[in-house]
């Protein structure tokens, strides 16, 4: 028997070592150095903590690491409720219609880039179909694309908690919500489907309410997967750059810690300065998942003692 | 009551999913229709946008693009994910070490990554180019493919590879002649999900390809928008174009998967 299994795995590993973990090593190696890579020539000049200083004594990156936070936990938590509903919502039906519901789970399959066109057009403010409708009954036209602060100091300067969101970013947010939703939808109807009928069936004789089966039945059996869902919803809202790009492109007042880290690098040529901001990226994406996951085990352990 | 919930989910989906239908409605629509919302002019249907985006200087091109680099990465993202998961059921390993190591480097932020990719390839030379595209994809979606590959591998008996180990000289034949055929419809399916995956991809495209010529039908899109203006119709016909192709896939695969099953005579 020739044994090969060993490169089995080798070829896997190498590939995620080649592709994930040797770039992000390089990042704080590259964070220390300013690099030109002008005419094919790179040009490695140690220049120590220099970048560092200069991302973290940045007014305007604080506030995009904030409005990065926020827009992930408002996009990743409506998900979660929006799409379980639908979820729930799609088991309630009787049999035959369930999985023509789950037609709605087509929008997974169609591109970011593509969708976000369409919806640019609908929020636009002077042929957006939105504001169309809006006007149709009598009502003011929204700037839903702007990109000034929602909350206002009333002084007239942007501080740096009150220029964290726009109408624009909410936008955004809709459009990432309503292209991901059905995912989480597709998984709670599942999970939901697999609900012994025995305990259905005892719900449905002790006549309890719907109120009274959500929180005592169908919730904590639920549990585990709207935390994997939430995670999985977090970790890719971090990834995501292609709606924001779209409606954006390089806005410093809409940007999140991806289009930031983008445009430092390909549109201003700082590299130290872009492998900082990923850094950080990288840094506040573990640390979210870190304490949402104490937090969730604690609330665990605090109900399991009770 | 009941009738009601059905009528209102029917409703729902219709307001949820008209996104969607109208990225095709409007992308057969002149744009001074399209402008003025009127999205239910039958008698104005048009083929004009399709006919503008196609005659862009290598448009055809770039959709041949999009299709080599996704085959290119689902089959490399499938094949290493098959040799991964098949690893881990040989040696009957749980969901730990290396095999927690590569799902879990999912997590990392695609713009991080990509930046000091970026910068390698800009040195050496080989960045702009569709077979490397197409690896890099491949190689991004293996955490996936391996997390649905081994799930599959763990449902399959030991007694199978036990009997095959006797009968087959190396485990590269095992894998191919034993594994791959029993796990065949999830492999279709997971080079499906990549193949999708890999279509859709804009970040990546966008950093790593730099000519013209090598660009992606997802990068094309963003021809249609300038800083002055946005041509909706043709964007829209391009977005049509982007968004058909996962649903003309999935399409077929359903069919073929239902009449699998009509086959076996499981309908």
């Amino acid at each position: 028997m020739i044994k090969t299994n060993r490169l089995f795995i080798l070829l896997p590993v190498f590939a995620i070592l080649f592709v994930a973990i040797a770039p992000l090593v390089s990042l704080v190696i590259f964070s220390v150095y300013e690099i030109s890579t002008a005419s094919g020539h790179a040009r490695f000049e140690f220049v120590g903590s220099e970048a560092f200083r200069r991302v973290f004594t940045d007014p305007q990156f604080v506030q995009v690491t904030l409005r990065n936070l926020c827009y992930v936990l408002i996009v990743a938590f409506t998900q979660l409720v929006v799409g379980s509903a639908i979820g729930l919502w799609i088991a309630s039906l009787v049999k035959s219609a369930q999985k023509p519901a789950l037609l709605i789970g087509l929008v997974l399959i169609a591109s970011p880039i593509a969708v976000s066109g369409l919806w640019r057009f609908l929020f636009a403010f002077d042929i957006g179909l939105f504001n169309t409708m809006i006007e149709g009954i009598g009502l003011d036209r929204i700037a839903w694309l702007s990109q000034a602060p929602l909350i206002s100091n009333g002084s007239g300067s942007v501080s740096t908690l009150s220029g964290i969101l726009s109408p624009g970013l909410l936008s955004a947010a809709l459009t990432e919500i309503w292209l991901w939703s059905p995912f989480v939808a597709i998984f709670v109807y599942l999970r939901t489907k697999a609900l012994p009928a025995s305990v259905t069936e005892s719900a449905k004789m002790d006549n309890l309410v719907f109120g009274q089966r959500f929180w005592g039945i169908i919730l904590p059996h639920l549990g585990n997967i709207l935390i994997v869902l939430l995670l999985i919803r977090i970790i890719e809202t971090f990834r995501s750059f292609d709606i924001l790009w779209s409606f954006f492109g390089s806005s410093k007042a809409t940007a999140v810690l991806a289009i930031d880290a983008y445009a430092t690098a390909q549109i201003e040529g700082d590299f130290s300065r872009a492998s900082v901001i990923s850094l950080v990226l990288i840094v506040t994406c573990f640390l979210t998942l870190l304490a949402l996951s104490k937090a969730l085990r604690f609330h665990q352990g605090a109900k399991s003692e009770s | 009551m009941r009738a009601l919930k059905h009528v209102s989910f029917f409703l729902f989906s219709i307001v949820w999913l008209m996104p969607l239908v109208l990225v095709f409605v409007a992308s057969f629509l002149p744009s001074r229709d399209i402008e003025n919302a009127r999205f239910f002019e039958v008698n104005n249907l048009t083929m004009e946008n399709f006919i503008e985006v196609f005659s862009r200087p290598d448009s055809t091109s770039f959709l041949l693009n999009s299709l080599v680099v996704s085959v290119i990465a689902a089959f490399v993202g499938t094949t290493l994910g098959l040799l991964g998961a098949w690893y881990y059921r040989l040696r009957n390993f749980s969901f730990t070490g290396f095999f927690g190591f590569i799902v879990g480097s999912r997590i990392l932020p695609a713009t991080s990554i990509l930046l000091p990719l970026y910068i390698y390839f800009s040195i050496i030379g080989i960045g702009d180019s569709l077979i490397m595209l197409g690896i890099i994809l491949g190689i991004f979606n293996l955490p996936i493919a391996m997390w649905l590959l081994h799930s599959q591998m763990r449902r399959l008996p030991r007694e199978i590879f036990e009997e095959s180990a006797l009968d087959l000289r190396s485990d590269i034949l095992e894998l191919l002649w034993v594994g791959v055929p029993l796990v065949a419809r999830p492999t279709i399916g997971v080079a499906m999900a990549i193949f999708l995956l890999a279509w859709n991809e804009y970040l990546v495209p966008l950093m790593l390809i730099g000519s013209s010529g090598n660009k992606t039908w997802s990068i094309f899109l963003g021809d249609f928008t300038t800083a002055y203006a946005v041509e909706w119709g043709p964007l829209f016909a391009a977005a049509s174009i982007m968004i058909s192709v996962p649903i003309i896939l999935v399409g077929i695969a359903y069919m073929g998967y239902r009449s699998s099953q009509r086959r076996r005579g499981e309908i």
